[in-house]
């Protein structure tokens, strides 16, 4: 125990009398380790992005028929099931046709669109909250449709050319069976992911006027615990209901491919930094250990063993880790406390950094890592310094 | 034939913890002639070298320096020379001559090419790292010619990390550092880092740490060689002192030599070999 504190007392001592150095790491190395952190945050930023996108779409779990069937005919008894389970927080049963759109007298090919029950679909899913112009499904104005963005930009011309169709234009809708109707633009949302933004959105009852073909064609169910989510939906499938159940990431497979290109970057991005702080601290302890060999030598010749030197230089190192580590964290929380409040709005979704506490304890261990490492070879060529070229004068 | 009572005053001040240099001062003041003080002080040291055992045995060492591919110039050749428990040894001689080289060597901080130097009979150079590191710690304390005290700490302090070093504790260090800094008269300047204070006083502040040492050997190269003379012989007189009153062994090596001739004996070396032993009568004054 000793020992110990002597080692602490002189490392402590050693680094704050070289405050130049000590200013010189900690700034380089907070910068170094806020960088790993927000490469960190950047790529959790992405995955969630892209999952809110589909989650706020999709739900956690979504409920088809079994088989090639249209319909899930069992619907009273799914959705009987489906509220006896705790995780399961909420659910909407939708309605889908394939219809085609008859705009300015143009018609155009046929389109997906789905039917909603707006109560349900409220407690489920944030599709209602994405509306950019106009209002979203009103009970009292069934005649009122939704256009996803790129659908709406996709009827007058060039996508997002920011021209696209107005509201309370009048449409006409054709099913495959041959039923027609005449409907409004009653509003557009932009859903921040590919395909909702391609949808027409009904009232539920509405689209089933037209074409019952595919009435209660899936059930998107909203989880309490998203990390429960293989377990739910084995719970689900044990009940024996004749459906077919996936999970949002199953439906949107798009999203592990950005996702491994993002993660790809990142990852080297950090890497790379985690390289640069194992050259920095090399470096730094080394310029550090070269202006020092004369003391090294002279606490060589008290009696300090070369493991002393090494630990000393090992200590001092966990010191300016520590320092740079807390201002690095400080500078990341800055930076990540301006992005949650200025998200910027990109195709995929708003987009801001995240993170969590295993990213920033991984992240911990491998900039020590590097930090100590880094520190390690110059440390051991220090204590190699020898007694008699200090004596002499040599250091 | 040398007076007993003469001998016997002597020891009895040394018991005292009077400095040779005051016992030679009181004698002249009383009468006593020079040449009846020195003959006393030569044959208790004659007597102190018979009866004192063996601390350490040097036998045949030799070390030559590597300048180039197979251009070796030798530093040491052959010596043979016992150094004696609480002996104030002093060795001596022209720049070259192998002093220091000697002196390194006992410290076992730097090797020879033959031979051995045999401490508790066991060849120190034969000592693995962890025995080295020790002997450094607990048996051989350094007082070096350019003070080297570690620049971030003060005078105090620097003794403190000395004891630490041995592994005592914080209170106890701090208590035996001023204890040592008040016996080198350097109370005053504890808390003065090296920078702040004089050629001597950091000399003295080396001595203190070398003192701090639970070691038996004090190795002091060519200490004096930054201080004026006045300075010099505080620093001998000192380091006798040091010698007397804690019983350390004292190996001093320096060129001058009237200083040389202070301690009990004298080890002249030329050209790497001992060109004479001279055992010295008393301290010149």
């Amino acid at each position: 125990m000793n020992r110990f504190f002597i080692l602490i007392s002189f490392a402590l001592r050693d680094a704050s009398k070289n405050r130049t150095i000590l200013v010189l790491v900690i700034i380089s190395l907070s910068v170094a380790f806020s960088a790993v952190f927000l490469s960190a945050s950047i790529l959790e930023g992405f995955k969630q992005t892209l999952e809110n996108g589909a989650t706020d779409w999709l739900g956690h779990l979504i409920i088809r028929p079994a088989d090639d069937k249209l319909n899930i005919e069992n619907i009273d008894m799914v959705t009987d099931e489906l509220k006896k389970i705790d995780n399961i927080e909420s659910f909407s049963v939708r309605s889908s046709a394939v219809l085609g759109i008859k705009y300015k007298n143009e018609l155009t090919h046929p389109y997906a669109a789905i039917g909603i029950d707006l109560e349900k679909e409220q407690s489920a899913s944030k599709i209602s909250d994405r509306v950019i112009e106009g209002k979203f499904i009103q009970p009292s104005k069934p005649e009122d449709l939704i256009f996803g963005l790129t659908l709406a930009d996709a009827l007058v011309g060039l996508d997002y050319d920011k021209k696209r169709i107005d509201l309370g234009e009048e449409v006409e809708i054709t099913a495959m069976n041959g039923a027609r109707g005449a409907y409004k633009v009653g509003g557009i949302i932009d859903a921040k992911s590919f395909l909702p933004n391609w949808l027409l959105i009904f009232p539920k009852e509405e689209i089933e006027k037209i074409d019952d073909s595919q009435k209660n064609s899936e059930i998107i169910v909203k989880l309490k615990d998203a990390a429960k989510l293989d377990e739910t939906k084995k719970l689900i499938e044990e009940k024996n209901l004749n459906i077919n159940i996936a999970t949002w990431r199953a439906e949107s497979g798009y999203i592990d491919d950005i996702m491994s290109a993002v993660s790809f970057i990142t990852v080297l991005i950090k890497r790379l930094l985690i390289v640069s702080v194992f050259v920095i601290m090399s470096v730094i302890i080394f310029i550090n250990v070269f202006q020092k060999r004369r003391q090294i030598g002279i606490v060589k010749s008290m009696g300090a063993s070369n493991k002393f030197v090494i630990t000393v230089y090992i200590v001092e190192t966990f010191i300016y880790s520590v320092l740079s580590y807390a201002m690095g964290f400080l500078i990341f929380l800055l930076i990540h406390q301006y992005s949650v409040n200025n998200p910027i709005s990109l195709l995929i979704g708003d987009f801001y950094t995240a993170y969590n506490i295993n990213t920033v304890w991984v992240s911990l261990i491998a900039l020590f890592g590097a930090a100590v490492g880094g520190s390690f070879i110059p440390a051991y060529i220090a204590a190699k310094t020898k007694i008699v070229d200090v004596i002499r004068g040599n250091v | 034939m040398t007076d007993q009572k003469l001998i016997d005053y002597i020891h009895q001040c040394r018991e005292f913890k009077i400095s040779d240099e005051d016992i030679v001062r009181n004698l002249l003041s009383v009468g006593w002639s020079h040449n009846l003080i020195d003959s006393a002080f030569a044959e208790i040291s004659l007597k102190f070298a018979a009866a004192k055992e063996i601390l350490i045995a040097i036998n045949n060492l030799s070390k030559e320096y590597e300048l180039s591919k197979n251009i070796k110039t030798p530093a040491l050749k052959n010596i043979n020379l016992d150094i004696y428990k609480g002996e104030f040894l002093s060795i001596t001689g022209h720049s070259g001559s192998g002093k220091t080289t000697l002196l390194n060597l006992i410290g076992l901080i730097d090797f020879p090419t033959s031979g051995e130097i045999l401490v508790n009979n066991e060849n120190i150079h034969k000592f693995k790292e962890k025995e080295k590191v020790e002997y450094r710690l607990k048996f051989a304390g350094f007082i070096f010619q350019f003070f080297n005290l570690l620049d971030n700490y003060t005078a105090l302090e620097n003794i403190i990390f000395q004891l630490r070093l041995q592994g005592y504790g914080r209170r106890k260090s701090k208590e035996k550092a001023k204890e040592i800094l008040k016996f080198l008269g350097l109370e005053t300047k504890a808390n003065s880092y090296p920078k702040e204070l004089s050629g001597g006083e950091q000399q003295r502040a080396a001595v203190g740490r070398a003192l701090a040492k639970d070691s038996f050997l004090i190795l002091a190269d060519e200490p004096a060689a930054h201080l004026d003379s006045k300075n010099t012989q505080n620093l001998i007189s000192l380091l006798r002192e040091v010698n007397v009153k804690f019983k350390k062994t004292i190996i001093l090596v320096t060129h001058e030599l009237n200083y040389a001739k202070q301690a009990d004996r004298t080890v002249e070396l030329k050209d790497g070999a001992i060109l004479e032993i001279l055992q010295n009568s008393s301290p010149h004054i």
